[in-house]
């Protein structure tokens, strides 16, 4: 899978508190497994969904261990990257509108099936956005865990 | 700034002769914010796209919040390895940007600097008989208002 976001300033993190206390290590993973599930949270509020099928292969893995510990949020589904860069594509909102009528006159369960209003907030570049957004919220969360902070 | 930082990236590209405005129906046409597709747009066009910025604090000195705005560039091309080597060029070309200035209407911008956040990401083939390639490349880029 393409790599999309990588979240800057965790290095950083990292090297401060290593110099601080070597024994850290546990909560830096931690904290890093914590982020990672936050921005999962933050990315499936956005998601566009149709079926189910692209929110439902979310997931958070860390991997490493220690200080060498790194933590990936991603989405399996075969189309993800597809959906996540067409930022032509329409999702959310402007789906509503712009598909207006045939929502209002779906009246089969197939139709219904494919044109329902959609999360307002739904749209494409639902990794990117959160990541960059929530950016220092996943810093402090990260900081937060290592020092024992809830 | 009156244009949007895809404009203006999108204005520069054309400048350099790499893209063309879609009235003077050259080759690689260049729109911004959206990819047409219809029966009178050829097949191998180029959109620049807005996408989210990063802010990345703000200066003590000045007080001013410094940002740096999202651009993506969203291509679709005809031939598979065409479409590859186009978006490659055009990465290849922004990443060269050092305070390059550029006009638009009355305003001079200064494009301080381009930076490649992502490889160049291939969105597979369209589905269908037109089997048309999509590729994209995303950029945080640096604007001042001269």
């Amino acid at each position: 899978m393409a790599h999309i976001i990588k979240i800057t300033g965790a290095k950083e993190i990292k090297k401060r508190l290593r110099s601080v206390n070597a024994q850290l290590s546990g909560g830096f993973r931690r904290g890093l497994f914590k982020a990672g599930l936050f921005l999962q949270r933050k990315s499936q509020e956005v998601v566009p969904v149709h079926k189910g099928n692209l929110k439902n292969t979310a997931g958070t893995r860390a991997i490493g261990s220690g200080w060498s510990s790194d933590v990936i949020v991603f989405y399996t589904s075969d189309y993800a990257v597809y959906v996540h860069e067409r930022t032509d594509a329409l999702h959310g909102k402007a789906f509503n509108l712009k598909h207006k009528k045939e929502i209002a006159n779906a009246t089969t369960a197939a139709q219904k099936k494919l044109w329902f209003n959609r999360g307002v907030n739904q749209k494409a570049k639902f990794l990117e956005e959160p990541a960059r957004d929530y950016r220092d919220k996943i810093l402090k969360i990260i900081a937060g865990a290592v020092k024992g902070i809830k | 700034m009156n244009e949007t930082p895809a404009y203006i990236i999108k204005s520069y590209l054309v400048g350099e002769g790499l893209l063309t405005d879609p009235a003077d129906s050259g080759d690689w046409p260049v729109y911004t914010g959206v990819l047409p597709d219809s029966p009178e747009v050829v097949d191998d066009i180029v959109a620049c796209m807005d996408t989210s910025g990063v802010k990345d604090g703000r200066s003590m000195k000045t007080g001013v919040t410094l940002f740096h705005q999202g651009v993506q560039i969203l291509l679709r091309s005809e031939d598979y390895n065409d479409g590859y080597a186009k978006v490659q060029t055009l990465a290849d070309a922004l990443a060269e940007i050092q305070n390059a200035e550029e006009v638009i209407s009355g305003t001079t911008y200064e494009i301080n600097n381009v930076t490649q956040t992502t490889d160049v990401i291939v969105l597979s083939q369209e589905e269908g008989s037109k089997r048309r390639g999509f590729f994209s490349v995303n950029f945080l880029v640096t604007i001042t208002v001269l």
